[in-house]
């Protein structure tokens, strides 16, 4: 998306056609405080913060995850057109999820917190009870909660940055780089099917509703034997150029895009430790899964 | 100055493993420190293989049986480590896109410094010097996909400089740039010569193109043989490269059409240096005899474009009220630098996609709703990539494919396949796996699988890419032979001006999504305005003209042009 706009300065002459806006989940530079964390920290923070909200199944706790993780992706600057189809996403799958797993277990909190408080009556097995609407809440809350942080990092880290931050945390720089390489080389691939699914149209073969469905999976044959084959190729020009490059002599290797550590991230690093204890503490403290008052 | 070789090869053969005949045979050549060497050869014929030994890929990567001997830079590279090779011995791909790893300009320059676990603010520095040497600083941060073909082989020559190589080598260096862009490069890749006095070496069968700025030597490889090493003036004047499928100079060729014959003593290696004074008179008077122009009769409109609109994005203009029509018969080229909208218009036209506004129409009927299968009836639609065509394994199935779909029945599907592979010189092979052709050949059954549709407009996208001069000389006789018998109507869609110059009476010409030239191919080259904004110089043509102070120079292409056809079709 981002070449189209460098590529070309010619400004349409008449308004803008929103059909055709497309949308990617990628790091997106901003030159936010958080982006110039180190991809170290931010990976760190971000393991940290999936297992806190996986520890936890107190309210008050996620709730403030939650207002933290929005506030940090509000700090990135991010604009917020970029994200929202994920945020509509995700709101409908929270949604449907909490529906379906009180139509499945309509008395799983209940059954969780120890205690039935009634509030009303749906029919005879689907009773609404407080604690189900507080374990719905747990249950929407850890999923709102971990949302904010996996944009963050997505936007504010560098691919290679975080290839760079897998291999600081001892995975093989082999496989890191390769994590890389899928983001370099899939928009090439994107580009080759697309070419290939127009040279096949051009002959002749549907895809399309208008022929059966025997005949399109056939289609769709014709589409990936050359679509795998090019690949393939590509894998062996890339192999070359990377050896001629001197890729995989030695047992290690430094990173060009790897942040050095700077007081953010001391600081970053820091305040997470500083957290974990109470963290603990009040997960410790709590009688059971759930933190329940009533 | 007495230079020290830095790559012998003596009675160097080589036979890749998969191979049954050698592809390298008695290469005997030295290359002296310093040196700017042209390694020049149709395709196939050993070229690039000479490439990949002085840069390790073979044996290290390809592996194959070798005899003779080989140094590069005191190395053998068969015992020498393929890393430590490529300390010496840079090589930048033909691939621009294959070659670049990084994600960013910044991470791909650095990539082997990475490679070599040097500490990060060594790194910064040496990018820096290495993206100015290539200008490609104020480039640190952008993306590969925020860059041209042109900016991506700058970065990949940075990448190599970095690491402060002895030799350089280009593997096709000028395959998938415009001739604005290409012309860049060469001058570039001059400029490292003379400020770093690096040995150079190019692989390129584009011999004008590359002539641009000056080499100390042209070798002339043919299957897998050495054919001559000599200076370019030399190796100009006795006209052994057109025999070995190498387009000479458009200059050259005029001056032969007018009877001329050339010595070393003319200096023929640039237009420049060429010396006029035995060939003016020759020139002149063949000028003069040109015949009058007569003008094509009118045919029927086959296909009207009006007012093309299109968008990707809904922001960008792509194409912009683009208009022009195709008469019965006519040899189309559209021209222009890459990313002008070419290409798109040509998926428009084909119904891949869907124009934003505007209207086609076909033998005055409209047909902006037809959907790809009814407009694939009609036109034929040739991708530059013959890889992303063929979809199936034997040649005579991959070109029965089109009619079987149409529910074609077998007996004729037997008769049309046969006929169409002789067409196109295939017939021989038609049992054969496809994966056993050359690039050139599998072209040559994509063509022959659109034209057993029987299309009235055959778009051909960029046909000469990754073809030289011979191969491409043979598919587009056999087009042109349907053009004339058959009255066939062809749409070239290329930057390559050759091309254009050969095939095509009328061009097109696209920049940056805007028609501004739809006028006879002569007039078209003979404005050196109008081709510099579009990003396609002027040919050497222009410049003779210019230099025999002709005037119409048009008139002087004209000649040119239906004179080589000429000698062409016998």
């Amino acid at each position: 998306m981002n070449s189209l706009r460098i590529s070309s300065t010619r400004k349409k002459p008449y308004g803008v056609d929103k059909s055709k806006l497309t949308f990617g989940l990628s790091y997106i530079e901003t030159g936010s405080p958080l982006h110039r964390l180190s991809g170290f920290t931010k990976l760190v923070l971000f393991l940290w913060w999936i297992t806190l909200i996986l520890t936890t199944f107190d309210l008050r706790v996620l709730t403030g995850f939650f207002i933290v993780g929005i506030v940090l992706l509000s700090m990135a600057q991010i604009p917020f057109k970029v994200y929202r189809p994920f945020v509509f996403f995700m709101v409908y799958i929270v949604t449907l999820n909490s529906l379906f797993i009180y139509l499945f277990a309509p008395l799983q909190g209940p059954e969780f917190i120890g205690s039935h408080t009634e509030l009303f009556v749906l029919t005879k097995r689907y009773v609404v009870t407080l604690e189900t609407l507080v374990y719905l809440a747990v249950i929407a809350v850890k999923f709102l909660a971990i949302f904010p942080m996996s944009l963050l990092f997505v936007f504010s880290t560098h691919p290679t940055e975080f290839a760079a931050s897998l291999n600081k945390i001892k995975v093989p720089y082999q496989i890191a780089y390769a994590v890389s390489l899928t983001l370099r080389y899939l928009p090439e691939i994107t580009k080759d099917f697309i070419n290939i699914l127009h040279a096949q149209q051009a002959r002749g073969v549907d895809i399309s509703r208008n022929v059966s469905l025997r005949k399109r999976i056939r289609n769709i044959a014709s589409i990936l034997f050359p679509l795998i084959l090019s690949s393939l190729e590509k894998a062996d020009v890339i192999t070359n150029a990377m050896t001629l490059r001197g890729f995989g002599k030695g047992h290690s290797r430094t990173w060009y895009n790897a942040r050095p550590m700077a007081t953010g991230d001391w600081f970053v690093l820091a305040a997470m430790a500083v957290w974990t204890v109470p963290h603990f503490i009040i997960r410790a403290s709590i009688d059971g899964l759930f933190w329940y008052p009533f | 100055m007495i230079a020290d070789p830095i790559v012998e090869f003596s009675l160097f053969c080589f036979r890749y493993e998969s191979r049954k005949e050698a592809t390298l045979e008695d290469i005997s050549l030295t290359i002296k420190s310093g040196e700017k060497i042209l390694i020049a050869g149709p395709s196939g014929s050993g070229k690039t293989t000479i490439g990949n030994c002085l840069n390790g890929l073979i044996p290290h990567s390809f592996k194959g049986v070798g005899s003779g001997r080989l140094n590069v830079a005191g190395f053998e590279p068969a015992s020498t480590d393929l890393y430590e090779l490529s300390k010496t011995v840079g090589t930048v791909l033909q691939d621009t896109d294959g070659q670049f790893v990084g994600l960013s300009v910044g991470e791909d320059i650095a990539f082997a410094l990475e490679n070599d676990a040097r500490p990060r603010n060594v790194m910064l520095t040496a990018v820096s010097r290495a993206a100015s040497l290539v200008e490609m600083s104020d480039y640190l941060n952008r993306s590969p996909f925020a860059l041209s073909g042109g900016q991506k082989q700058r970065v990949s020559l940075a990448g190599i400089l970095i690491d402060d190589v002895d030799l350089l080598l280009f593997d096709e260096p000028l395959a998938n740039l415009d001739p604005a862009t290409g012309e860049l490069a060469i001058e570039l890749i001059d400029q490292l010569h003379r400020e770093t006095g690096k040995t150079i070496v190019i692989i390129e069968h584009r011999l004008e193109d590359v002539l641009h700025r000056p080499v100390d030597r042209i070798i002339l490889i043919d299957r897998g043989k050495v054919i001559a090493d000599k200076s370019p003036d030399s190796m100009l004047a006795d006209g052994t490269l057109a025999a070995h499928g190498i387009r000479e100079p458009l200059y050259l060729s005029a001056l032969r059409l007018a009877g001329g014959s050339l010595k070393v003593e003319d200096h023929p290696a640039s237009l420049d240096s060429l010396n006029l004074d035995r060939h003016r008179d020759n020139l002149i008077s063949w000028f003069d005899s040109r015949p009058v122009a007569v003008e094509r009769p009118h045919q029927p409109k086959l296909l009207t474009v009006d007012g093309i609109l299109y968008s990707y994005d809904g922001e960008f203009t792509t194409l912009d009220k683009v208009g022009f029509s195709i008469e019965s018969g006519e040899r189309i080229s559209l021209l222009g630098e890459n990313g002008a909208g070419k290409s798109t218009l040509a998926k428009i036209i084909m119904g891949l996609i869907k124009p934003d506004e505007g209207n086609l129409s076909w033998l005055g009927n409209n047909i902006t709703r037809e959907n790809i299968s009814e407009r694939s009836r009609k036109i034929g639609f040739v991708m530059q990539n013959p890889n992303h065509m063929i979809s199936q394994h034997l040649i005579r199935d991959e070109v029965a494919f089109g009619p079987r779909l149409r529910g074609v029945c077998e007996a004729d599907v037997t008769e049309r396949v046969e006929s169409a592979l002789r067409t196109c010189g295939l017939y021989p092979f038609r049992n054969w796996p496809i994966s056993a052709l050359s690039y050139g050949q599998k072209k040559r059954v994509t063509i022959a699988a659109i034209l057993i549709m029987e299309p009235q407009l055959l778009i051909m996208d960029e046909p000469t890419a990754g073809q030289d001069y011979f191969h491409y000389t043979e598919f587009m006789e056999f087009i042109s032979k349907l053009n004339r018998e058959s009255g066939l109507t062809i749409l070239l869609v290329t930057h390559d001006l050759h091309l254009a110059l050969e095939y095509t009476e009328r061009s097109l010409v696209l920049s940056r999504g805007n028609l501004i030239a739809d006028d006879p191919v002569p007039k078209v080259f003979a404005d050196s305005e109008l081709l510099i904004r579009a990003s396609l110089k002027p040919t050497s043509l222009y410049g003779l003209a210019r230099k025999l102070n002709i005037e119409a120079v048009d008139e002087f292409i004209a000649h040119f042009i239906n004179s080589e056809e000429a000698v062409r079709s016998g």
